[in-house]
């Protein structure tokens, strides 16, 4: 019992300097820098194509909403990119994209869904980034960020032009080492 | 002749102090292995943001691990720990070598869990201040996350309760706007429920450095604290949606320090004198 206590002890005092050093080193290596996605960073995003959409521009005081277009489309399109751990005001944007006028769409790890379980899809990103973590890997946007679509209810928006508009919007955002 | 050099008494306590040293070393007491423990999670994920420019002082995580200190000095020789209590205190040890700041928190919380429910005081009362100290760093959050939908909009409606009455303010969902086109949009960051969680961790820390049991009326002192914490959120979601002037200062400027503060010296207050009252009850 003795040497059980005695290395347990001992066992502690390794953990706490191997500990210090694996901090050292992770902060060199800065593994846990979370990719981001800001359109207003992108000052020339205007006029590039997403997918079957355009970007028209960045909505000004929303950092990361942008205004698409569509050829099949006559208004415009309404993307807003959350970030999944926090929670977009529903009921702000039920206000603004009323279910009589505008047609919404989530994108969400590649997926496309016309209603959306916040919930389900924050455990999935916990679970991701916990492996991420203990692997020492780097995060996936995709992991990260919920596309919201709002389209004017006459246009079409088919689940594999939304995702494929979310994966190239992915792609424009600057690296996290920017 | 032979005359004691003045350094010999000093010369001797050291002797003494290395021996009592290895001796304690070489036989850790309870109290010594969980101190260690305790002192190298402090040492490896809070004391280092107490330097960090990007994140405020972890006030209340500190005081958590005084109370912590002061439940472990209640130990004194005794012999509490059984044989999963050290395969955990092990594990614990060897978890926190990852450097995910997390990570002392999950090690938290399987000590938590392991201790609290334990008969005696000592040893539950560590387990509750782990569990705690692992709430404020990871589960509060992930509370917050899953239930941010639903609690935002109510704690919007607070703050946009006395706005109704001073001006033409409109609610919609977390969102108050003002009808010159100023809004603000309450997120999960904005939310009490953060500050509320902190408060839970001061209010049981300055529990068991009294050594308090659980009474109705320390459960009060609780609501008083949380209470005020919130009606404080509240104006400060206010302040934020008064004006595009008052957002800066309030939001983005001193002004969030200084409502930081209030809520912290306010809920410290409130517990302080609120369990003062009581003298202390040995519940060893």
């Amino acid at each position: 019992m003795r040497a059980r206590r005695a290395f347990l002890f001992w066992l502690i005092v390794f953990g706490c300097v191997l500990g210090l050093l694996t901090r050292f080193a992770a902060s060199r290596a800065s593994p846990q820098r979370e990719p981001r996605l800001d359109f207003l960073e992108r000052a020339d995003i205007s006029g590039k194509s997403v997918g079957s959409f355009d970007v028209d521009g960045p909505v000004r005081e929303e950092r990361f909403t942008l205004r698409l277009r569509s050829p099949r489309c006559e208004g415009p399109i309404v993307v807003a990119a959350g970030h999944v751990e926090r929670a977009s005001p529903e009921e702000t944007n039920a206000s603004r994209f009323p279910a009589t006028a505008w047609r919404t769409v989530y994108v969400y790890d590649g997926h496309a869904y016309d209603s959306f379980s916040r919930l389900s899809a924050y455990l999935h990103f916990v679970a991701r980034r916990l492996l991420a973590q203990l692997t020492l890997s780097p995060l996936d946007l995709s992991d990260l960020v919920v596309f919201t679509f709002h389209a004017p209810k006459n246009c079409p928006l088919d689940g594999a032009s939304v995702v494929a508009a979310s994966k190239a919007l992915i792609a424009l955002a600057p690296s996290p080492a920017n | 002749m032979t005359s004691a050099s003045p350094s010999q008494p000093a010369f001797r306590s050291w002797t003494q102090l290395g021996a009592r040293l290895r001796e304690a070393i070489g036989n850790p007491s309870d109290r010594l292995l969980l101190t260690a423990l305790f002192l190298s999670i402090f040492c490896l994920d809070y004391l280092p943001r107490a330097f960090s420019t990007s994140g405020s002082f972890p006030v209340a995580e500190f005081i958590g691990f005084v109370a912590i200190a002061v439940v472990l000095r209640r130990f004194g020789a005794e012999t509490l720990l059984m044989r999963w209590d050290f395969r955990a205190i092990a594990a614990a040890s060897v978890a926190v070598i990852h450097p995910w700041r997390h990570m002392s928190g999950l090690a938290l919380t399987g000590l938590g869990l392991l201790f609290c429910a334990r008969r005696d005081n000592r040893l539950a009362s560590l387990g509750q201040l782990s569990l705690a100290l692992a709430c404020v760093d990871i589960w509060g959050q992930m509370a917050l996350a899953a239930i941010e939908a639903k609690l935002l909009p109510i704690e919007t409606a607070l703050a946009y309760l006395p706005l109704s009455y001073l001006d033409s303010f409109t609610l919609h969902g977390n969102t108050i706007s003002h009808p010159d086109g100023h809004s603000v949009i309450v997120e999960g960051g904005c939310s009490a429920f953060s500050n509320l969680v902190i408060a839970a961790l001061l209010w049981l820390s300055f529990m068991k450095i009294r050594n308090l049991q659980f009474r109705s009326r320390h459960f009060g002192v609780l609501a008083a604290g949380l209470l005020a914490i919130v009606i404080v959120n509240a104006v400060r979601i206010d302040l934020c949606a008064w004006s595009p002037d008052y957002f800066q200062f309030w939001h983005e400027g001193p002004g969030v320090g200084i409502l930081s503060w209030i809520m912290l010296i306010l809920s410290l207050v409130i517990f302080y004198l609120g369990l003062a009252g009581d003298g202390e009850q040995a519940a060893e």
